[in-house]
């Protein structure tokens, strides 16, 4: 039996029409029924997913990082985090300011 | 089915808006005729220009028309409140299962628009013309004036924008406070109220761009909000109170600003994209600038962190020099008490003992209260206030009265009580009643038609209603009301009589009696009167003298006080309303400079009125209304480890607050206000210090004489020289015998180079409706020990007592009786000596000291008041003498009343 790479796992789920999730390195990726990918709930176009892919299988940590915030943006978890941090950062201003 | 409306519907509307109309139009009028009748009242009575005075030369309505246009919105037929309206309904429909249906949007139509602009405009401007400013901004039209008049500077603006980057020190901060409220506030107010404009159409976009879900669109909206709200606090950063750390506040704040507003304009640009860009160098670009920026803000709290954790071992570094020190001296600054002297408890004035002791203030303001309550003699008289005054060399109790109306009716009111008649004084060493032609020197006791607490506008002059006590006002009206407005004015009063049918065609009325509405109604921001109006006379009239002081708010952190100062003393004619201000405050540069040119009329005090100022009460401070003085407790302390122990800050005792006594300082009796304080939270309520704030021509000078915490000589305070009053055992029988007993102020007076308490007790009594008080005796209390006390009939005796000393002047008492004897005769009563004198009641109406002959002013001014107001009015044949005791003798007349034998009579201590 041959043994396929993670790449061409996920070029082979990717081209099939399996609706079953694919897993890799935490991340889930699914199927729509439009054929767009859903990464942890931030919707992608096939060769955005693709290209996604590549960004998480990268060694740069730098290349993983954007792949990591660009799933954040689509899911909403970046908008929620920067609305969090400004909230924080909003308060703790206006505490010192009232000393 | 569409229904036609009925006739009476359409007719009730049609009328609805006829009344409305009608109502909105006579309430213009009414103002208008309000604003004239003032217009000439001022123009009349002060000679000012009341529109241009309280409109800020207009510069209300031209700061209100320009601050209203931010309401406008710049993008022609666009409104962000009907978008919100419009999604509001779509969101309402479409919650409710309804189909979206077209919603009338104001929107696209342009007239609609521009009504709409028109209409946001004028509420805008009707708001802002009222405040004279933003509401939660302040009075922007006073800045916009002071812009005009030079005050500060143009060039200094960037200087105080970058205040927390580079603080100034303590004496260029003092140099920036102008620029700092005149400028920097002016780009304040308008970018802030900017800034909310565009928080506000931020948030009401949002709505729809929520409902319609484009979320790029509310994401920039919600950023927009948050970048408006540090905006706005970036602006405030010049007014913070800045310590070490400022700087990094300050950096962190503008970073948070740069990134909300990098964030809103980035949510901007692709507010039509539907999802995120995959771009990745964009991105990588966007993480490199997100991480920079967190790297910067949050180095900057590390930064800010480790201050604190050090901040006790290097507080002085950290906070006493950047902060406190700066301080300290530019709340003194804007309280105007960096000018009071600082001297050692030692150098407190001492005059001349006798002198000294002749000027006691033995009578306190209730006492003399209740005393003048029975000399009013009518029901329709009240007293308004007891004030303290001085004039003539002697210090008063003056009251005079107010109308206490039995009749409530409308013509009572307005026509028939018109004024009062009666102004009551009484010698504050004495409780001598004194004329008040002999107190101020005036012809003729004056009728008071302008004074405290004359709240109705009276008409004068009109056929067929006399005014009370039979006179007529002989001066000129405030205004004369005629034709429409005669009809109007009366009309609105009810009186439709009086508005269609008058007496006679033009009513002469005397508007805004009240002499503190009257001196308020031409007062701009930051001018204050102080509650105790006092009267003055220039020995022809009479006035009331209102103290105008500026309590203008300082918007720096470093600042804890308003600016305070002493501005103006303004004078009422009682019987005219004739309003002159005279400016007292000096030249500084600032507010005190700007107002003296607003009220450009205003001169300098004219000699007859200096000797009678007093430094104003309200600015100095009481319990209620803190002022310098309260701002000096505290901030007299420059010592760093002093004032953080805060072992040497004041407090104001509750038992006593300002009070004005004659300070004499060698033979030269000084009107000043004096407050007693002890050390904040003492248990031992010791005497801190006093200060001393001079009248007349010393006016401004202010002296504090302080006792060192560190000293081992301790001087009871006022509380603990109460305590010592109430511990004592001779003193705690007397009172024991006494009903109805009050102590009286606790005054503090240099005697010999010591400082000595007197407390008089006084007691009342209650016969019928009348209330009768007297002075049963006074303590004298060792202020360096509080352990001696001793009493007396007055201060001498109860000083003398005290101190074991015998009057300097115990020689001669022959002579001094020969002379009281020689008074009497020469005022055409020459005293009969009789052994004893017995009546069914009897009534002293003085007890005077004459120990001395620097006593013999008030015992000459007690032997001619006794004969004037006793002797004359009684038309009494015979006067007596005989000896009260070993030392004192008594002047007296008998007078039968229904069969009641009184005595009235005066008591004087001769030897």
């Amino acid at each position: 039996m041959i043994a396929l790479s993670q790449k061409d796992e996920f070029e082979l789920w990717l081209r099939s029409k399996f609706t079953v999730a694919f897993y890799f390195k935490g991340h889930r990726f699914e199927r729509t029924a439009s054929g767009a990918v859903l990464v942890d709930n931030g919707l992608f176009q096939e060769p955005e997913a693709r290209a996604l892919f590549e960004m998480l299988s990268s060694s740069n940590p730098i290349t993983k990082l954007n792949a990591v915030v660009a799933i954040w943006e689509r899911n909403g978890t970046l908008l929620k985090l920067l609305l969090a941090a400004a909230f924080l950062l909003l308060l703790f201003v206006f505490i010192r300011i009232r000393r | 089915m569409y229904e036609r409306p009925r006739f009476a519907t359409t007719y009730l509307i049609w009328l609805f808006l006829l009344v409305a109309a009608l109502l909105v139009a006579l309430s213009g009028l009414y103002v208008w005729l309000e604003w004239s009748v003032l217009q000439a009242t001022y123009a009349e009575k002060a000679g000012l220009d009341w529109f241009a005075t309280v409109f800020y030369h207009d510069y209300t309505f031209i700061v209100a028309g320009l601050l209203a246009l931010l309401t406008l919105n710049p993008r022609p037929g666009r409104s962000d409140l009907s978008s919100a309206v419009t999604a509001l309904r779509t969101l309402q429909r479409m919650l409710m299962g309804v189909e979206a249906a077209p919603v009338v949007s104001l929107g696209p139509r342009r007239a609609l628009w521009t009504f709409w602009q028109l209409v946001k405009w004028a509420i805008a401007f009707t708001v802002i013309a009222w405040f004279n400013g933003l509401p939660a901004l302040g009075n922007v039209t006073i800045v916009a004036y002071a812009l005009t008049k030079g005050l500060g500077s143009w060039a200094e603006v960037p200087r105080v924008f970058v205040l927390p980057l580079l603080p100034a020190s303590e004496s260029e901060l003092v140099r920036l406070m102008p620029t700092m409220e005149v400028q920097y506030r002016l780009v304040y107010v308008i970018l802030t109220a900017a800034l909310a404009v565009i928080a506000v159409r931020a948030g009401l976009k949002m709505l729809p761009d929520l409902v319609t879900q484009r979320r790029n669109a509310s994401i920039r909206d919600l950023f927009a909000i948050l970048a408006s709200v540090v905006g706005a606090t970036m602006l405030w950063a010049p007014y913070w109170s800045m310590d070490v750390t400022t700087p990094y506040d300050f950096v962190i704040s503008i970073t948070l600003l740069a990134a909300f507003a990098s964030v809103a304009v980035y949510y901007h640009l692709k507010r039509s994209e539907s999802g995120g860009s995959f771009r990745e160098r964009r991105r990588t670009l966007a993480i490199a600038l997100g991480v920079a920026l967190l790297l910067v803000i949050g180095g900057n709290i590390v930064v800010i962190a480790a201050y604190r954790l050090n901040w006790n071992n290097n507080w002085l570094q950290y906070e006493w020099k950047p902060l406190t020190e700066k301080m300290i001296a530019v709340t003194r600054w804007a309280a105007g008490t960096q000018a009071v002297s600082d001297r050692p408890m030692s150098q407190v004035p001492a005059g001349n003992v006798t002198k000294t002791l002749s000027l006691v203030r033995q009578w306190d303001q209730a006492a003399a209260r209740t005393k003048m309550r029975n000399q009013i003699g009518v029901n329709w008289m009240t007293l308004s206030d007891s004030d303290i005054v001085y004039v003539g060399g002697r210090e008063y109790w003056v009251g005079p009265t107010t109308i206490a109306y039995p009749s409530e009716d409308w013509i009572s009111r307005r026509l028939i009580y018109t004024h009062t008649s009666k102004v009551i004084v009484v010698d504050s060493h004495t409780g001598l009643f004194i004329a008040p032609q002999e107190a101020f020197k005036i012809p003729s006791e004056p009728s008071i038609y302008y004074g405290e607490g004359f709240t109705e506008n009276v008409y004068v002059g009109v056929p067929g209603f006399n005014e009370i006590g039979n006179v007529t006002y002989a001066g000129k009206p405030d205004y004369a009301l005629s034709g429409w407005q005669r009809m109007l004015w009366f009309a609105s009063e009810g009186q439709f009589g009086f508005a269609f049918t008058p007496p006679q065609e033009g009513i002469k009325m005397l508007y805004n009696r009240d002499v503190f509405q009257r001196v308020k109604s031409i007062l701009i921001q930051g001018l204050r009167v102080d509650p105790d109006a006092y009267p003055v006379s220039d020995g022809s009239k009479l006035y009331f003298a209102l103290q105008v002081y500026v309590n203008y708010p300082m918007h720096s952190g470093f600042s804890e006080s308003n600016y305070l100062r002493f501005f103006a003393v303004v004078l009422v004619d009682v019987e005219q309303g004739y309003i002159q201000g005279y400016t007292v405050g000096e030249p500084d540069g600032f507010l005190v400079d700007l107002y003296r040119g607003y009220y450009p009329s205003w001169g300098k005090p004219p000699s007859w009125l200096v000797p009678q100022l007093r430094y104003a009460e309200a600015l100095l401070g009481r319990h209620d209304l803190p002022g310098q003085l309260d701002v000096d407790f505290l901030f007299h302390v420059e010592e760093p480890f002093i004032w953080r122990s805060g072992s040497d800050f004041y407090e104001r005792p509750t038992a006593t607050e300002v009070l004005f006594i004659l300070l004499t300082l060698g033979e030269e009796p000084y009107f000043i206000g004096l407050q007693l304080v002890e050390f904040q939270a003492s248990p031992g309520k010791n005497l801190a210090g006093l200060y001393v704030a001079y009248g007349g021509d010393q006016l401004h000078v202010i002296e504090l004489y302080r006792v060192a915490n560190t000293s081992t000589t301790q001087l009871i305070g006022p509380t603990a020289a109460q305590q010592a009053l109430e511990t004592d055992d001779y003193v705690r029988t007397q009172l024991t015998l006494l009903t109805s007993r009050r102590l009286g102020n606790i005054l503090l007076y240099s005697i010999g180079n010591s400082l000595y308490y007197f407390i008089p007790v006084y007691i009342t009594t209650q016969v019928a409706e009348a209330v009768i008080t007297k002075m049963a005796f006074i303590v004298a209390i060792d202020a360096a020990t509080g352990t001696r006390v001793a009493t007396g009939a007055d201060a001498a005796e109860a000083y003398y007592r005290l101190t074991g000393a015998v009057p300097a002047t115990r020689t001669g008492a022959e002579a001094r009786l020969k002379k009281l004897h020689e008074a009497f005769t020469a005022k055409g009563y020459m005293p009969v000596n009789v052994t004893v004198v017995r009546a069914n009641a009897e009534i002293e109406a003085a007890n005077i000291t004459y120990l001395d002959e620097a006593q013999w002013g008030q015992a000459e001014l007690a032997v001619h008041t006794f004969t004037e107001a006793y002797a004359r009015r009684f038309n009494a044949s015979d006067l007596y003498a005989w000896d009260i005791n070993e030392n004192a003798v008594g002047f007296g007349i008998l007078v039968s009343e229904r069969g009641v034998v009184k005595l009235y009579y005066i008591r004087v201590q001769y030897r």
